[in-house]
């Protein structure tokens, strides 16, 4: 009975790693970095609008492990209704959702720490944010590559 | 604007200045001739000043903790005429002696609570004893000393009795009755010589001496003296209660004295950066181009001034005012959150508004949630009339309800499916083009699509940015490039992504596309960074980078709007599931869900979809759409003005004086 339904559990268990690890990620970061813009706005409200942006950079990643949630789900047919994917289809998209899971926490977390120094230098000079901006955005080519890793592997399983 | 006017009239003139409120005084520079020209120094009463502000802010903040005023949330400030807020110097001594009385009834009330609490101390202590009629006061005869005390219980009373009996026989021990915590009362009769040991192995039994002062005569007295002294401090107490409420009636007159002094503060702040010679002051600012001519009008008329006017050169900083039509001013607000624009540099706002609105709508596509903030929205703006920042907010809000409301419409959502819910799938709702949640991928594309026009747009005021320096072939040969890139991709994964159905035209547009990469890679070869040198590997250099971070910088860019996707899904899956729970049961239990369930359900959902659609579309607007272009190192116009606190001054017509 396992092995029957392991293609579907193996999809869902993919997909659910997908939309977890990512989130986790993205979540520690956003809020580390929030303490930091709230220390910050204790010194000097007006600078609220810059250590807002800086704060909600890290936060891309579990919108990129979502989206893979969607992928997978769509590809494999569970969301419009299919209920049996092959246990060889669902082994594929576990494998292909790794890149999204471990790079998306994994750069998440030191997103978020570029982007609390972002803040802490945004403290001292505040018309250098868009550097700071800058800083962070870089990190975030190494998700996005994980992001079209996974997305063209999903996307290659034959169901 | 420059203004060179006579001593005497400096006051006056900064007063009206500061009345009018659209003059930006320039701080003054500390390198000029200092022996012609002096700044005033700081005075004396600047510590005096802010001492009273800060007692004041205490006091008034004390008030209104203690009396706390009946106000509606988002009540404006209470106003004051001009008359009014021009304080006599007896009011403003007054007002002194207010804060004075508030400050000392304060003082002697905490001196009051602590004897009260030192009473009840006492009380405490002594009430064990009531039922005693020993006098207390009787310490000692001649030869013995009495101790009076309490030990913890029967055992301890009768291991002291054993211990007495074995090793201090000249001791005798009464026991003078329980109390209702077990705890034994009582009075130990020692020669005084011994007394001491007797009391050090008295510690070793927990024992609780009385204390020795204030007991007149039998416990019972003493209590009454006690009680009755207790009841006068409180009656003080109230008295100084009475004496703060009264002053509390008069919160607005200090609250009015604050902001006389802080004007007052403001205003000498700025007469610190006037120039001065022996009979005249000289004072440069930064006026609203617009208001230049009548402000110059109207010093000539009122005061004996030399006021000359010019505009700005190209490389001063001059500080940004933004003036933008009644639709695109609301969503400054979101500009301002960021940053200014730099001074020659285009005004971002005319082609951000539109976006954000639409943006803002699409992440909070509901026609349900859209009238409920549309409904609070004007509310806010015509009922509780909030002024400043609150208002520009409502205002943003309403032309955003709007948007959501469109596209609600658009995607089919009221209240998410509460129709299909409520009706069990009889009624639904009308979708004017595709409902997300059955075909996310349809909107993801869309949303990436509508991202990729944003970017375009940015570009193009990238573009426009650089004419405005002067570099328009510059602007030109870095954005086109791209332009053409990102539409070939388009064109070539059009096929794939189902916007094109026949395969002539896919065939056709991929022959386009080819031309327009091979065109674009040619212009980046050529132009990359800025022209220079002609060295073939310098230019391959610099046209690979440019490639690479334009490249993964466009990817990133359109990939982050899959978060309108994420947002829409977000609003949509909350919505559907307070849905389901607020139509099960049946019967008047379904009701009752339906009412409190849905309703608490769907107003939070329009809490945090909405927060969420703020955070998100400024976001968008910050990173993405201003990352093209935006320079932002400019700094806002801050005119001087009556910065008040607590009051709002009535502006009076400007008037003559002479």
């Amino acid at each position: 009975m396992l092995l029957e339904n392991l293609g579907t559990l193996l999809t869902f268990l993919a997909a659910s790693l997908a939309a977890l690890v990512p989130g986790i990620g993205s979540a520690k970061a956003v809020g580390s970095s929030g303490e930091a813009a709230a220390g910050v706005l204790a010194e000097d409200p007006s600078k609220f609008g810059k250590v807002l942006i800086l704060q909600a950079l890290p936060g891309t990643q579990g919108i990129y492990g979502l989206l893979s949630w969607f992928m997978i789900m769509s590809q494999s047919g569970i969301l419009g209704g299919a209920s049996h994917v092959s246990w060889q289809a669902g082994m594929s998209f576990l494998i292909a959702a790794l890149p999204i899971v471990i790079v998306g926490y994994l750069s998440a977390i030191y997103q978020g720490k570029v982007s609390e120094a972002g803040i802490a230098l945004i403290a001292k000079r505040p018309e250098e944010s868009g550097k700071a901006i800058v800083l962070a955005v870089m990190v975030e080519t190494y998700a996005i590559l994980a992001l079209l890793a996974t997305i063209l592997a999903v996307f290659s399983v034959q169901v | 604007m420059t203004i060179i006017g006579m001593s005497q009239e400096r006051e006056a003139v900064l007063e009206s200045l500061m009345k009018q409120g659209s003059v930006q005084v320039i701080e003054a520079d500390t390198e000029t001739d200092e022996e012609t020209c002096k700044t005033s120094t700081v005075s004396t009463g600047f510590a005096e000043n802010a001492d009273l502000r800060n007692r004041l802010v205490r006091t008034i903040e004390a008030i209104d903790r203690r009396f706390p005023q009946k106000k509606a949330m988002f009540s404006a400030k209470p106003s004051v005429s001009e008359s009014e807020f021009d304080l006599s110097a007896e009011d403003q001594e007054l007002s002194r002696q207010l804060l004075n009385k508030y400050e000392s009834a304060v003082e002697r009330e905490n001196e009051l609570r602590a004897e009260l609490n030192t009473l009840e101390q006492r009380r405490a202590e002594l009430s064990a004893w009531e039922d005693i009629a020993i006098d207390l006061n009787v310490r000692e005869t001649e030869l013995t000393e009495i101790i009076y005390g309490s030990l913890r219980d029967q055992r301890s009373l009768d291991s002291l009795i054993a211990e007495i009996k074995d090793e201090m026989s000249t001791a005798a021990i009464f026991n003078l009755g329980c109390t209702e915590s077990n705890a034994t009362l009582v009075a130990i009769v020692e020669m005084k010589e011994d007394a001491p040991h007797l009391r050090a192995r008295l510690s070793a039994y927990e024992f609780k001496a009385l204390p020795t002062e204030a007991v007149a005569g039998t416990a019972k007295k003493s209590l009454e003296l006690l009680h009755s002294q207790a009841k006068n401090v409180e009656e003080e107490i109230s008295r100084q209660l009475e004496i703060m409420k009264d002053v509390a009636e008069h919160r607005e007159q200090l609250m009015l004295y604050h902001d006389v002094l802080l004007v007052r503060s403001d205003k000498a702040a700025a007469d610190r950066s006037l120039l001065s010679t022996q009979y005249t002051f000289y004072l440069h600012a930064w006026v609203d181009a617009d208001k230049a001519e009548s402000i110059k009008q109207f010093l000539s008329e009122n005061f004996e001034v030399a006021c000359s006017c010019r505009p700005a050169e190209a490389e001063e900083e001059y500080p940004i005012l933004l003036k933008n039509n009644k639709f695109t001013e609301p969503f400054s607000v979101v500009l301002e959150m960021y940053g200014a624009p730099s001074p020659g540099e285009a005004d971002p706002m005319p082609v951000m508004a539109p976006f954000y609105m639409i943006i803002f709508g699409m992440m909070l596509s509901d026609v349900g949630y859209g009238l409920l903030l549309l409904l609070a929205c004007l509310y806010l703006i015509f009922k509780a009339k909030v002024q400043g920042m609150m208002g520009q907010m409502a205002r943003m809000l309403t032309l955003s309800a709007v948007s959501s409301i469109i596209w609600g419409f658009i995607f089919g959502g009221f209240f998410g499916d509460l129709l299909t819910a409520a009706t069990d799938g009889r009624v639904n709702f009308p979708v004017l083009w595709f409902d997300p949640m059955g075909d996310p991928i349809k909107l993801l594309i869309f949303s990436m699509f509508f991202g990729t026009i944003h970017l375009f747009a940015g570009m193009a005021l990238d573009i426009y940015n650089s004419k405005l320096k002067g570099d328009l072939f510059g602007g030109i040969v870095s954005n086109v490039p791209w332009y053409l890139i990102i539409s070939a991709v388009l064109m070539l994964l059009s096929g794939s992504l189902g916007l094109v159905s026949s395969a002539a035209t896919s065939a056709l547009l991929s022959e386009i596309a080819k031309w327009m990469i091979i065109v674009g890679g040619v212009l980046i070869l050529l132009f990359a960074g800025h022209g220079g040198s002609w060295n073939p590997i310098v230019r391959i250099g610099k046209a690979l980078l440019n490639v690479y971070n334009n490249l993964t910088g466009f990817l990133s860019d359109i990939l982050s709007y899959s978060r309108i996707l994420a947002l829409v899904l977000a609003t949509s899956v909350i919505a559907q599931v307070v849905n389901i729970l607020a139509t099960s049961g049946s019967g008047i239990v379904r009701v009752l869900l339906f009412i409190l369930v849905g309703g608490f359900g769907h107003l939070l959902n329009l809490a945090l979809s909405g927060l969420s659609a703020f955070v998100h579309a400024a976001r968008l607007q910050y990173v993405e759409f201003f990352g093209k272009f935006f320079e932002g190192a400019g700094e806002y116009f801050a005119p001087l003005r009556r910065n008040t606190k607590y009051v709002d001054i009535k502006a009076d017509r400007l008037e003559a004086k002479k």
